[in-house]
C-alpha cells in the first residue's frame, strides 16, 4: 500500500523519511500563518481600517528591507535549519508581546504592527524555507518533491483556516496569536529532533567569513546584486518579481477591499477569512497533489512557469469589469490557489539551476532589495489611487504590472536553460578554451610557453614540447634541440635527434659530426640519416663504406646510403647480399633490417620480390618473441610494409591485438591492412573499442587510411549496431566535425535513444523477475553498462546540432556522478530544443540516474524474451552474456 | 565459463574494479589466478615485500598490524567480495600488515606486474582504485575518531 503511495507521488526508494519530515514542518508552519494572516487581516481591516493598508506596505517595504539586511548577512553563513530556529524564536516572542498588548492595553497601533509582523516573517519564511528545501534536496528531488511538500503547507493552511473560522468566535480573534505560538513551538522542536539525528542540511556549504556581520550582509547584497547584473536569469527573475508584487498587491488589496465591505463584523470577517483560506487551500492541495507534478513533469518547467502571470492578468481582469464579491473569490482563488501550487514550486526550482554560493545571495537580494522597491511602489500607487472614486484606477495599473510579470516570465524561461548549462560548466570545471589546444600557434605567449617546457627537466616533457616547437617554429627548433640534447646520454641524445628529421640542419652539419664521433653506434646510426637526408657528400661517401661494418644498424644506414645515391655506391647485388643477411641472422639485424622497409621503394620490382620472403619470415619471428619491445618494432615497422602478408603474419596479429599490454595493441592496429579480408571488419572493430584510447585512435587512423569511403562505413557501422558501444563513440566522434547533414546525426540519436529505451524496458522486466542468479545479475549489470552507453552515444549524436560545447557540457555533469550535476543535466537536456529527439533519451537518462526502469509498456513479455533478445543481438558481450544467463533457465 | 562470470561479478562489486566495464573485466579475471588457504595459514606478514593484490571468493580473512596475530588483534576482518593487499602493487613498500586466514578461503590473486599494466590498457582501473583508497582513508579516519571520542 505504502509502495503504491510512493510511486503515486513519485517518491523514490530512501526518500520516505525526508518527504514525511518535511511534510510534517511544513503544515506545521503553514498552519501558524494561516491563523497569523488570517487574525492580523482581521484585526487590522476591523480596528484600523482598510484605507491604512497602502500606507502598511509602504511601511512594510522599509521593515522587509532592514530585516533582510539581516537575513543576507546569515543566510549562507549558517545551515538553514538553524536560521529558522532563530527565526521561530524571534516570533514567538513579538506574538507573544503582541497578545499582551492587545489585552493589557488600549493603544490600536499593536495592530498594524502586528500586521507587519505577520507579513514581514511571512516572507522571510516563505524564502528561506526554499533555501532550506534546496539545502537538502537535488535538483531532480525538488523537482519530484517540491508540490508535494508544498502540499504539505496546504493541509497546513487548511487546518489552520478551519481552526481559525470555528475557534476564532468562541475564544476572539486576538485569542489566536497564542494558536500560533503553539505551532511555532511545535515546529522548532520537530526541527531540533530532526537536525539531532541526521546532522546539518546534507548541501550546506559554508562559505569563509571575513568580515563584521552588517557589513557581511551589506556584501552580500553587493555580491547578489553583482550576480543578478551578470547573469540573464537571475535579471529576468528580479524583474519578474518586482512586477509580480506590484500586481499581487494590487489584487491583495482589491480583494480585501471588497470583503471588508461585504463583511460588517469583525467575527463575521475573521469567520470568513478561516473559510476562505480552508477552502482555497483545499484547491491548493488537490492542485499540488494531482496537477502540479504531473503537469510540470509534462509541459515542463518553463511552460508553467507562465500560468501564475496568466491568471493574476485574468483575475485583476475580472476585477476591473466587476468589483463584487464572485470577482474577489476568483482573486482569492488565484492568489491563494494558483499561486502555491505552480508559481511557487516552479520559481523555487528556477533557483535551483544556480551555483550554491548564489542561492542564499540571490533570495536575500530578492527579499532586500526587489520586494520591498516592489512594495513600496505597489503602496504609493494605490495611496494615490485609492482616494479616486473608482477601483479601474488602481486596477489598470495592476493589469498593466501583470503584464510585464507575464513578459519577463517569459524572458526567464528563454535565461533558464543558458543558466544550467553555465552552472554546470562551472561546477564541473570546464575551461571556455581548451588549454594549449593552440599552442601550435605562433606568438610569442606561445613560444615562451614551448620554450619552458623545451628546457625543462624532466626529458619526457622536455621531448613533447620539443614535437611542438618543430610545428611551430621550424627554422628555430633545429638550433634549439640540438642545445638541449647536448650533454645528454646516448639514448636520450637520439630520441631528440630523431626530431630534426624534416627540419633544415645544413648549419649544424659539422656539429652532427662531431657527435656521431662520440656516439655510440646507434646514435651515429641516427646521425647519419640525418646528414644523408641532408645530401652532405662526405657523409654520403662514410656511411656507404658501413655496408662492411659490424653493426647491423649501422650496415642497415649504409644500404639507405646507398640505394639513395647510387652513383657513390658498389651495385644492387652487393646491397642486397648485405640486406638478405641481416633478415636472415637474429633477432638484432632483423631489427636492424625492419628501417630499411621504406628503402624498397628504390629497388627494381624483381629485387624486392626476393626480399619478399625474408621479411615476411623475420615478422613472424620478431612477432613472436618473448619481449613485447622487440614485437612494437617489428609491428611499427611493419605499418609501411605493403608487400604480402602470409596466416603467420595474419595469426600473430591476432595475438598481438589481444596482448595486455596497450602498446603492443596500438602498433598491431596500425598493421591490420596486413590482416585477411575476412576478418580485418572484425578486427578493426575490436582495435577501434579498445579500452585504451590510444588503441582506438589507431584503429581510426587505419581505418581511414584503409578505406576510401570511410564516413559512410563508420556510419554504416554505428546504424547497424557493429563493433562494442566504444567502438561506436570512436567511430562517431571524428565524423562530427566533418560537415555531414544535421540529419545523419539526428537518425544515430534517435536509433540509440530507441535502443537505451529497449534496454530500459529490458531492465524492468529483469528487476522484476530476476531472483538471485550470478548470470542474471551479470546480465542485469551488463544491460545497464550498455543503456548508459548507448544514451551517452545519444548525446554524442546530439552535439552538431546545437551550440558548440552545450552538449559535452550536459554528458561531462552526467559523466560526474555527482547527484546535482547529473540533475541539472537532466534538467537541461529535457529543456533544449528539438524535443522531438531529445524527449525520450531525457526520460531514459532520468531512469538511469535513479535506477528505477519501471515502465507500463515494455517489448518484452518475460524474462526469457529478455534473454533470448540478448542472445541474439549484435553485441558480443551481451550475446555472451545472455547465453550464459539461458542455460539456467532452460534447466 | 561459469567460473568466468563469477569473478566478474566478484570483480564488479569490488571498489577497485567497480568503475571497469564487465566487457574489460573479462581480461582481468582471466588475468586472475585462484588460490586456496585453510584456517591459521599466514598469506602474508607485515614487512613481506609483496607483488600481489587478493579479492577473497570465499572465507574470511583477518587483517591485523601484529606479524602474530591473535583473534582480538585483528583491525579489520574481510570477507566475500573484499579486496586487500592493492596499495602495496602502487607504493612499493613492504607490507603493511598481517593477512591471516580464519576460515578456510578461497581467493584470487593479481601479480603486481599484471596489475600496471592493465591499469596502462584499461584506465578506469586507475579510478576504481583512487574510490577504493579513498574509501580506506575515510574508514581509517572514522575509527580514528571513533577511538578518541572513547579516550
Amino acid at each position: 500500500m505504502s509502495g503504491r503511495i510512493e510511486k503515486k507521488f513519485l517518491i523514490h526508494a530512501g526518500e520516505r523519511g525526508n518527504v514525511i519530515y518535511f511534510l510534517l514542518f511544513f503544515l506545521l508552519v503553514s498552519a501558524g500563518m494561516a491563523i497569523g494572516r488570517s487574525s492580523a487581516d482581521a484585526l487590522f481591516f476591523k480596528r484600523v481600517g482598510i484605507e491604512y493598508l497602502p500606507l502598511m506596505y509602504i511601511i512594510q517595504s522599509m521593515m522587509l528591507a532592514a530585516v533582510s539586511l539581516v537575513y543576507t548577512a546569515f543566510a549562507d553563513l549558517i545551515p538553514a535549519e538553524r536560521f529558522f530556529r532563530n527565526l521561530f524564536g524571534v516570533l514567538i516572542t513579538l506574538i507573544l508581546g503582541s497578545w499582551i498588548v492587545i489585552h493589557s492595553s488600549e493603544t490600536t497601533l499593536i495592530y498594524p504592527a502586528y500586521y507587519l509582523i505577520y507579513e514581514v516573517s511571512s516572507e522571510v519564511l516563505l524564502v528561506h524555507a526554499a533555501l532550506y528545501m534546496n539545502q537538502n534536496m537535488t535538483t531532480l528531488q525538488a523537482k519530484r518533491l517540491a508540490p508535494l511538500v508544498y502540499a504539505g503547507a496546504q493541509v497546513g493552511t487548511i487546518i489552520g483556516g478551519l481552526t481559525l473560522a470555528f475557534a476564532a468566535p468562541l475564544v476572539g480573534t486576538q485569542n489566536m496569536l497564542l494558536v500560533w505560538c503553539g505551532l511555532l513551538v511545535a515546529a522548532s522542536a520537530a526541527l531540533y529532533i530532526r537536525h539531532k539525528r541526521h546532522g546539518a542540511s546534507t548541501h550546506f556549504r559554508k562559505p569563509r567569513k571575513t568580515q563584521h556581520l552588517l557589513n557581511e550582509g551589506l556584501a552580500q547584497i553587493q555580491q547578489g546584486i553583482k550576480f543578478t547584473y551578470n547573469s540573464s536569469l537571475l535579471r529576468a527573475s528580479s524583474l519578474t518579481l518586482f512586477f509580480m508584487v506590484v500586481a499581487f498587491y494590487v489584487l491583495c488589496y482589491s480583494v480585501n477591499r471588497v470583503y471588508t465591505q461585504t463583511f460588517e463584523s469583525e467575527e463575521s470577517l475573521t469567520r470568513f477569512f478561516g473559510l476562505l483560506t480552508a477552502v482555497t487551500s483545499i484547491l491548493a492541495l488537490s492542485m499540488q497533489l494531482f496537477v502540479t507534478n504531473r503537469a510540470i513533469k509534462h509541459f515542463g518547467v518553463r511552460t508553467i512557469n507562465l500560468l501564475f502571470p496568466w491568471t493574476t492578468l485574468a483575475s485583476l481582469a475580472a476585477l476591473t469589469v466587476s468589483f463584487a464579491l464572485p470577482a474577489a473569490l476568483i482573486g482569492s482563488l488565484n492568489k491563494d490557489a494558483f499561486m502555491p501550487a505552480f508559481r511557487n514550486p516552479v520559481h523555487s526550482m528556477f533557483f535551483n539551476v544556480l551555483p550554491h554560493y548564489m542561492q542564499g545571495r540571490i533570495r536575500a537580494i530578492s527579499v532586500a532589495v526587489v520586494l520591498p522597491l516592489a512594495l513600496l511602489s505597489g503602496g504609493f500607487l494605490l495611496l494615490l489611487m485609492q482616494r479616486l472614486d473608482t477601483p479601474v484606477y488602481f486596477l489598470v495599473p495592476g493589469m498593466l504590472a501583470a503584464m510585464l510579470y507575464l513578459f519577463f516570465s517569459r524572458k526567464m524561461n528563454d535565461a533558464y536553460v543558458s543558466t544550467l548549462i553555465a552552472t554546470l560548466k562551472e561546477r564541473l570545471f570546464l575551461p571556455d578554451e581548451q588549454m594549449y589546444a593552440d599552442l601550435g600557434g605562433c606568438s610569442d605567449e606561445d613560444r615562451q610557453e614551448i620554450m619552458r617546457g623545451v628546457t625543462h627537466t624532466d626529458t619526457e616533457v622536455s621531448i613533447a614540447f620539443s614535437r611542438v616547437l618543430v610545428e611551430s617554429f621550424p627554422d628555430k627548433a633545429a638550433s634549439i634541440i640540438l642545445q638541449r640534447s647536448s650533454g645528454e646520454d646516448n639514448a636520450t641524445a637520439d630520441r631528440y635527434l630523431k626530431l630534426l628529421g624534416r627540419l633544415d640542419i645544413s648549419e649544424h652539419i659539422d656539429d652532427l659530426k662531431q657527435r656521431a664521433q662520440h656516439g655510440d653506434a646507434h646514435l651515429q646510426a641516427s646521425i647519419l640519416q640525418l646528414l644523408l637526408a641532408c645530401g652532405d657528400q662526405g657523409s654520403i661517401t662514410q656511411t656507404i663504406q658501413l655496408l662492411d661494418s659490424d653493426n647491423p644498424r649501422l650496415r642497415a644506414t649504409g644500404i639507405q646510403a646507398a640505394l639513395r645515391y647510387p652513383d657513390s655506391a658498389p651495385g644492387n647485388a652487393r646491397i642486397l647480399s648485405v640486406w638478405q643477411a641481416l633478415l636472415q641472422d637474429d633477432r638484432t639485424t632483423q631489427l636492424a633490417a625492419l628501417d630499411l622497409i621504406p628503402e624498397l621503394q628504390h629497388l627494381p620490382e624483381q629485387e624486392r620480390q626476393t626480399l619478399q620472403p625474408a621479411y615476411q619470415s623475420a615478422f613472424s619471428q620478431l612477432l613472436g618473441d618473448a619481449l613485447d619491445d622487440t614485437r612494437v618494432r617489428a609491428l611499427r615497422s611493419m605499418q609501411s610494409w605493403h608487400g604480402d602478408s602470409s596466416d603467420e603474419i595474419h595469426h600473430a596479429l591476432l595475438h598481438s591485438l589481444a596482448s595486455e599490454q596497450s602498446g603492443v595493441r596500438e602498433a598491431a592496429a596500425r598493421c591490420l591492412h596486413l590482416a585477411n579480408d575476412e576478418q580485418r571488419t572484425s578486427l578493426l572493430l575490436q582495435a577501434i573499442g579498445d579500452a585504451n584510447p590510444r588503441v582506438r585512435q589507431a584503429g581510426i587512423e587505419t581505418m581511414k587510411a584503409s578505406t576510401e569511403d570511410h564516413k559512410d562505413l563508420a556510419l554504416q557501422w554505428i546504424m547497424d549496431n557493429q563493433g562494442s558501444l566504444r567502438a561506436q563513440q570512436a567511430l562517431l566522434k571524428p565524423l562530427l566535425d566533418v560537415g555531414l547533414p544535421n540529419s545523419v546525426f539526428a537518425d544515430i540519436a534517435r536509433k540509440k535513444s530507441e535502443e537505451a529505451q529497449l534496454l530500459g524496458q529490458a531492465l524492468s522486466i529483469m528487476d522484476a523477475d530476476a531472483g538471485g542468479l550470478n548470470c542474471l545479475e551479470l546480465l542485469r549489470i551488463t544491460l545497464k553498462e550498455q543503456l548508459d552507453q548507448n544514451i551517452d552515444l545519444a548525446l554524442l549524436a546530439l552535439e552538431p546540432l546545437y551550440e558548440p560545447g552545450l552538449i559535452a557540457i550536459i554528458r561531462a555533469g552526467f559523466a560526474s556522478g555527482d547527484a546535482r550535476h547529473v540533475a541539472n543535466a537532466c534538467e537541461a537536456l529535457e529543456n533544449l530544443d528539438k524535443q522531438a529527439i531529445t524527449a525520450g533519451l531525457s526520460v531514459m537518462l532520468q531512469k538511469s540516474v535513479s535506477n528505477d526502469f519501471s515502465s507500463d509498456d515494455s517489448f518484452f513479455r518475460s524474462l526469457e524474451d529478455v534473454v533470448n533478445w540478448c542472445v541474439n543481438h549484435r553485441n558480443s558481450w551481451l550475446n555472451l552474456c545472455g547465453d550464459q544467463a539461458l542455460q539456467p533457465l532452460n534447466a | 565459463m561459469p567460473d568466468l562470470f563469477d569473478r566478474l561479478i566478484l570483480l564488479k562489486k569490488s571498489p577497485i574494479f567497480s568503475m571497469v566495464m564487465t566487457d574489460d573485466l573479462r581480461v582481468v579475471a582471466q588475468a586472475m589466478e585462484k588460490q586456496e588457504y585453510f584456517a591459521g595459514d599466514c598469506i602474508f606478514e607485515i614487512g613481506d615485500q609483496g607483488d600481489h593484490l587478493y579479492i577473497i571468493v570465499s572465507g574470511k580473512v583477518g587483517i591485523s598490524l601484529e606479524s602474530k596475530p591473535s583473534d582480538k588483534s585483528y583491525i579489520a576482518t574481510l570477507s566475500s567480495g573484499d579486496c586487500f593487499g592493492e596499495m602495496n602493487l602502487l607504493d612499493d613498500l613492504p607490507r603493511s600488515a598481517t593477512a591471516e586466514v580464519i576460515e578456510d578461503t578461497t581467493l584470487l590473486s593479481l601479480e603486481k606486474t599484471r596489475l600496471r599494466g592493465l591499469i596502462q590498457s584499461y584506465p578506469d582501473m586507475s579510478v576504481g582504485m583512487l574510490r577504493s583508497l579513498s574509501l580506506r582513508l575515510r574508514d581509517a579516519n572514522q575509527k580514528l575518531i571513533k577511538e578518541k571520542s572513547h579516550a
